[in-house]
C-alpha cells in the first residue's frame, strides 16, 4: 500500500474482571482484543464485522487510545502513537475523530447543538479566531446537511437522523483525516440510514477522509468499504477487500455470518443451517484453545482443538485464520 | 376464514400538545398459518396497532373501530376479560426481552405461569411442560436455565425464553414486535427459523413487526406496508419486493444497500422526514416526501384500492383516473 495513514500491528486491549462470586472472586484477564493488526490507506474504507462482544468498539476506542492497550504498536502517518507526548497526542486528535453509535446519547443535552459543533474546535484548535468559528461551525452544518439557522437549538429538538448529522458534524469540523464510525447508522430507520450512508460516501470523497466503519450489518458494512475485517472474541478470523469476501468467503465463520444475514428478496431461501452458530458466543473469560470459532464450527476437527491457526496470507491485501480454508476453497472439505 | 381481523382501527393519544393520531384506520386480517410482515418507519403506528388487540395501550389512548378474534370484539374489554384471550388467543413477543421478563423470579417459574394461569394445569405437569420447551426452542442445558434468572441469560437466550413463553399458551396469533432487532444475524437466524416451525407445525398465525426488509422477503408471507398510521401498500412478499406500486414503498426498497449486488450508485433516498402524528392532512400523509407528487396529492386523500396487475392494494393517486 502506497500511502499508509495508520498501521496497527499486533494490537491487544485486556480488561481485568472479576468474575463469579463478585468481590471474592479472583480478577481474571479478558481479552477483548487480541493481536489485531491491519493497515488503513488514505481515502480507504475499511469495515469492520462481528458479533456483539466480539471486540469491535474496543477495537475503535484502542486506535483513538481512549482505552490503553496491553500490546502492540499504532502508528499514524510514520509516528509511534506510544513515543508521542502528551501535547503532540493532542494535536493528533485533530486528524483522528470518532462517530458514536448513540445519536442523541452522544450530544450533550445541555448544549447548544453550534456549541457542540465548535467544542473541538475550542479545546484542539485554540489558537483560531473566536470569530471565524461560527463561520466554520456554519459551514460544516451546510455540508452534512444541516439548517445553520438551527445553530442555537438543543439536541431533543431535532430527530435520530439529525442528532447523527451533529455527530458527523462535530467529528468532521476540525476536517480529520481519519473518521472512526462506530454503528452509525444501526439506531435509525432504513430511510434515514441511506441519508447518512449517502452523505459519509460524499464527504469521504470531499475530504479524502480515511474511514473505519464499525457495524453488525453487513450489507451496510459491504456498501461502504473497500477492505472487511471480521472479528470473532476478539480476533481477526478474515481480512479480504469486500468484493472477494462476500463473492468467496474463505473462513466459516464469515460464511456463516453471510448466510446468516436475511436478503431482501423473497427468491433467495432464507434461513441456510449453519450447524452450531447458532449458538451463543463463547464466554471472553474462557475462550475455547485453539481456534476460538471451534466451538460454533461445522468443519472443526482435532488441530483446531490443539493449535491456534495463524492468519495466513492467502493473497496480498487478503488473509485468513483458519486450519480449512484451503480446503474449503477446494470443495474437497 | 380470519381469525384476527383489524377493521377501520383507530387509536389517538390524548397528550399536553394535543390530539396523536397514531392509528388512522387501519383495515386487514390474518388466517392461521399466515406469516403477515409489518413494515414501515419508527412512528408509522404499527406497534400501537397491535397494542391496542393486546390491550396494552397507555391510559390516555382513544380507540375506535373493531380488532375481531373470530369474530369477538376485543376493543373496549375489560382486563379480566382480556386475560382470557391474552396467552392463549394472542401472544406478543417484545423486542427487548430482558425488559419483558420479570428479573427478580425464576425462568420456570415465569414459564410454569403462563399453564397455571391461562390453563389450569398443576405446578408439576406446567413445569415439565415448560422444560420441554426449553428443549423445543433450542436452548442449551434447559434444567439449569430453568433455576436462573433473566439477568443470567444472553439476550438470544432470553429472547428464545420469551418465544417460548409465547408458545406454551398454543395461541392461534402470535405478535412479534421487532423480536429480532437486539440480536446477532446469527441468532437471528435461528431465532426466525423457530417463528417458521410454529407456523408451520402448529399453523399458528404470526404478525412479524419489523423494520428490516431483509427478515420480510425471508419469511413472510404477505406484507403491510404503514406509513403514518395507514396502510399504504399491502400484497404477497413476492408482489411487493418485484411489483411495488406505492412511491414509499419503492423509496423504501431503494434505501437498503444489498449486500449480495455490487454497489455503485448512490442509495435512494427518502427526502425529509415522516409528519407529525399531531398534523392531519387532507391528502396523502407521503406528498411531502413523494418524488410523483401532483397537485391532487394535496387535496384528496388517496384511497387503499385494489392493484389490476397483483396482488393486494396500494393507497396512491399515481396511475388512477380522477
Amino acid at each position: 500500500m502506497s500511502d499508509v495513514l495508520l498501521s496497527v500491528d499486533s494490537l491487544a486491549v485486556h480488561f481485568a474482571v472479576r468474575a463469579e462470586g463478585l468481590i471474592f472472586g479472583r480478577p481474571q484477564l479478558l481479552r477483548a482484543v487480541d493481536d489485531v493488526s491491519f493497515e488503513i490507506a488514505t481515502r480507504e474504507t475499511l469495515g469492520i464485522v462481528g458479533e456483539s462482544g466480539c471486540g469491535k468498539t474496543t477495537l475503535a476506542r484502542a486506535i483513538l487510545n481512549l482505552v490503553p492497550k496491553a500490546a502492540g504498536t499504532i502508528v499514524w502517518a510514520g509516528e509511534d502513537l506510544a513515543q508521542c507526548s502528551p501535547a503532540r497526542l493532542r494535536q493528533l486528535r485533530r486528524d483522528m475523530q470518532i462517530v458514536f453509535q448513540d445519536p442523541l446519547g452522544s450530544l450533550n443535552p445541555r448544549m447548544k447543538i453550534g456549541d457542540i459543533i465548535a467544542e473541538p474546535l475550542m479545546t484542539l484548535d485554540p489558537d483560531r479566531p473566536r470569530s471565524q468559528m461560527l463561520d466554520v461551525v456554519k459551514d460544516i452544518m451546510i455540508k452534512v446537511g444541516l439548517d445553520p439557522q438551527t445553530v442555537n437549538r438543543y439536541p431533543h429538538e431535532f430527530s435520530g437522523g439529525q442528532c447523527q448529522r451533529v455527530g458527523i458534524a462535530r467529528a468532521m469540523v476540525l476536517r480529520p483525516k481519519l473518521l472512526i464510525c462506530d454503528e452509525p447508522v444501526s439506531a435509525l430507520d432504513v430511510s434515514v440510514q441511506a441519508q447518512i450512508l449517502n452523505l459519509l460516501s460524499e464527504l469521504q470523497r470531499e475530504f479524502g477522509l480515511a474511514m473505519v466503519f464499525i457495524s453488525h450489518d453487513l450489507a451496510v458494512v459491504r456498501y461502504v468499504s473497500s477492505r472487511i475485517l471480521v472479528l470473532y472474541l476478539g480476533k481477526v478470523m478474515e481480512l479480504a477487500h469486500a468484493d472477494e469476501l462476500f463473492s468467496e468467503p474463505l473462513h466459516p465463520y464469515t460464511r456463516a455470518l453471510i448466510d446468516a444475514v436475511p436478503v431482501p428478496d423473497p427468491s433467495v431461501e432464507y434461513g441456510k443451517p449453519h450447524p452450531g452458530v447458532g449458538q451463543d458466543l463463547p464466554s471472553l473469560l474462557q475462550p475455547p484453545g485453539g481456534c476460538v470459532f471451534r466451538k460454533r464450527c461445522a468443519k472443526a476437527t482435532g488441530i483446531c482443538r490443539d493449535k491456534v491457526p495463524a492468519l495466513e496470507q492467502v493473497n496480498p491485501g487478503r488473509s485468513v485464520a483458519c486450519h480449512h480454508w484451503k480446503k474449503e476453497e477446494c470443495g474437497d472439505g | 376464514m380470519s381469525l384476527l381481523s383489524f377493521e377501520d382501527l383507530h387509536v389517538d393519544f390524548d397528550t399536553p400538545e394535543g390530539m396523536v393520531h397514531a392509528v388512522n384506520g387501519v383495515s386487514f386480517e390474518i388466517g392461521s398459518g399466515e406469516c403477515v410482515g409489518i413494515v414501515g418507519e419508527s412512528g408509522s403506528g404499527k406497534s400501537q396497532t397491535f397494542m391496542a388487540a393486546m390491550g396494552l395501550l397507555a391510559g390516555n389512548a382513544r380507540t375506535s373501530g373493531r380488532i375481531l378474534f373470530q369474530g369477538e370484539q376485543l376493543l373496549g374489554l375489560t382486563q379480566p376479560e382480556l386475560n382470557q384471550y391474552r396467552g392463549t388467543a394472542l401472544s406478543m413477543i417484545f423486542q427487548d426481552p430482558l425488559s419483558s421478563l420479570t428479573p427478580n423470579v425464576r425462568i420456570g417459574r415465569q414459564l410454569s405461569e403462563v399453564l397455571t394461569v391461562h390453563r389450569g394445569a398443576s405446578r408439576r405437569t406446567a413445569a415439565t411442560r415448560s422444560l420441554e420447551m426449553l428443549e423445543s426452542v433450542r436452548i442449551s442445558e434447559p434444567a439449569k436455565r430453568m433455576r436462573q434468572y433473566p439477568h443470567e441469560l444472553s439476550g438470544g437466550m432470553q429472547q428464545r425464553v420469551m418465544i417460548a413463553m409465547a408458545l406454551l399458551g398454543e395461541p392461534a396469533v402470535i405478535i412479534a414486535d421487532e423480536p429480532t432487532t437486539a440480536l446477532d444475524v446469527t441468532i437471528q437466524a435461528e431465532i426466525l427459523g423457530l417463528f417458521k416451525q410454529t407456523q408451520r407445525e402448529a399453523r399458528t398465525a404470526i404478525f412479524l413487526i419489523t423494520h428490516d426488509l431483509g427478515i420480510v422477503a425471508g419469511i413472510c408471507d404477505r406484507v403491510l406496508v404503514m406509513y403514518a398510521g395507514r396502510i399504504v401498500e399491502e400484497g404477497t412478499t413476492a408482489d411487493i419486493f418485484r411489483r411495488a406500486q406505492h412511491p414509499y414503498t419503492q423509496a423504501l426498497l431503494g434505501s437498503i444497500p444489498r449486500m449480495l449486488d455490487p454497489v455503485a450508485e448512490p442509495l435512494t433516498v427518502i427526502p425529509g422526514q415522516a409528519p407529525s402524528p399531531l398534523s392531519v392532512t387532507a391528502g396523502c400523509a407521503f406528498m411531502p416526501r413523494c418524488a410523483h407528487a401532483m397537485d391532487r396529492c394535496g387535496i384528496q386523500r388517496p384511497q387503499l384500492r385494489p392493484c389490476t396487475a397483483r396482488s393486494g392494494a396500494a393507497a396512491c393517486h399515481l396511475g388512477v383516473e380522477s
